[in-house]
């Protein structure tokens, strides 16, 4: 082995020892401050639990550590609240000096620190957070921006809204995960952006994410979202309308479900999923067409026809028997 | 009255073991279905809140368990958790679930419902 090999091997094994030794370290430091802050956190639980339950208040943080565990345990505790005790959790958090120190964070250099300070906002709700997630929305950090963005959506407030949707039809071709979430906290917390929302843009990523959150979150206020998707030439965003009308179960959906079932000219994945949402909907005058579906040669929809017969009454169990006496085994699938 | 609460995430334990001591009521508690299921057998609750997806036993598997022995088929459960579509509230009504509440929760609603429940035994 030349010199130069030999050097390289040495240097390569230092490298791997002192990797080793740094993750070995890394490690034993995060258990020991597991450890060290478990007490910490028993308290704080506890603090916590007992001023939502019996307005106990808590004695104030008193080090940078107990107010990092307090953080910790307060989002853990708004994520599963609702209610008058969210609210106090809120109003605890912006006396304590926490969303004042999360506000804070969204001025710092590094971008981890900058989305702590915007995912704690989101969670906290509070009204002072309003001012830096608006800024922070225009953050160089695609990730800290949306974060923001989120923020601004539990917030609820309709008129600081409009960069939040800008970012949700950026990241809906960048990002749609990042936009798919930032839109179910908007569905969730302001259903009635989204429908102008879905009307001001003409990105067909946009669109479909709209619709596909509007069908998930059964957003009845906004339906006509998902009426309008039945209408356009995008089959995914015909298919994501279907899917979503099923799942609210809007009756005046059928007629066009109906023509979009029997258009063979339609790609199957739309056929299927107008069967599925008639099913859904079980509006006994699908039975006639899901009967006539029983027959087409795609397995696919003769076999989620069938299934959506039995969601049909009398009508559909009716249309399976004959269909079933005829030989068919989809229909003596699922009758049996 | 005894109450056992079995959820995983012990945040979630304290806030409603607070409430419900707030309330008057004693309570012990679980952090797993297999610790809830010796629980509900040993220490004889007069009722269980039960989140759904814990370690070691799921919570469904818990009611089903409960429902099949004679002496805790009618303890009334209040099921608290995040998973609450529609096939699984029906699923859980199903499997004799008294009371399905989903999280995010409110302290102050389930224990109304604890006591609805209590008082239909």
């Amino acid at each position: 082995m030349s010199a130069v090999a030999l050097a390289a091997a040495v240097g390569l094994a230092g490298a791997v020892l002192l990797l080793a030794v740094f993750l070995v370290s890394a490690r034993a430091l995060g258990a020991r401050r597991r450890v060290r802050i478990r007490p910490l956190r028993d308290r704080w639980e506890l603090d916590l639990a007992l001023y939502l339950a019996a307005a106990e208040e808590p004695r104030p943080p008193s080090t940078l550590e107990e107010r990092r565990v307090l953080r910790d345990v307060a989002l853990a505790a708004l994520a599963d609240l609702r209610g008058r005790e969210r609210e106090r959790l809120t109003t605890l958090l912006e006396t304590t000096g926490i969303v004042e120190d999360a506000i804070a964070e969204l001025r710092s250099r590094r971008s981890a620190v900058r989305r702590l300070g915007a995912e704690t906002l989101a969670e906290a709700r509070s009204p002072f957070g309003a001012d830096a997630l608006s800024v922070g929305v225009r953050d160089r950090n695609p990730t800290v921006a949306i974060a923001c963005a989120r923020g601004l959506a539990e917030l609820g407030d309709e008129r600081r809204l409009e960069p939040a949707l800008a970012l949700a039809e950026e990241a809906a071709v960048a990002a749609p995960g990042a936009a798919a979430e930032l839109l179910l906290a908007l569905g969730t917390r302001v259903p009635g952006v989204l429908p102008g929302a879905y009307a001001r843009t003409s990105a067909p990523e946009l669109r479909r994410l709209i619709a596909a959150v509007v069908g998930e979150l059964r957003l009845v206020e906004a339906a006509e979202v998902l009426h309008d998707a039945l209408e356009s030439d995008d089959d995914e965003l015909v298919a994501r309308g279907a899917h979503g009308l099923g799942a609210i179960g809007d009756a005046d959906a059928v007629p066009k479900l109906l023509e979009l079932l029997r258009d063979v000219d339609r790609p199957l994945f739309v056929r299927v999923q107008a069967a599925t949402a008639l099913g859904a909907i079980g509006d006994a005058t699908s039975a006639a067409a899901l009967a006539d579906a029983l027959r087409d040669d795609a397995w696919l929809l003769r076999d989620r026809a069938a299934v959506a017969l039995t969601h049909l009454g009398a009508d559909g169990r009716a249309a399976l028997a004959r269909a079933a006496g005829d030989g068919d085994p989809h229909a003596r699938a699922v009758l049996a | 009255m005894k109450i056992l609460v079995a959820d995983d995430s012990s945040t979630v334990r304290r806030l409603v073991a607070a409430r419900l001591a707030a309330d008057g009521y004693e309570v012990i508690e679980a952090a797993d279905g297999e610790e809830a299921l010796r629980l509900a057998l040993s220490e004889h609750p007069d009722l269980i809140v039960l989140d759904k997806v814990m370690p070691k036993l799921d919570g469904f598997e818990v009611v089903r368990i409960l429902r099949e022995r004679e002496e805790t088929r009618s303890l009334p459960i209040v099921m608290l958790t995040e998973r609450a579509g529609e096939d699984d509230v029906l699923d859980g009504l199903g499997l004799g679930v008294d009371e399905y509440m989903p999280k995010p929760f409110s302290p102050r609603e389930l224990s109304l419902r604890v006591q609805r429940a209590l008082d239909r035994r």
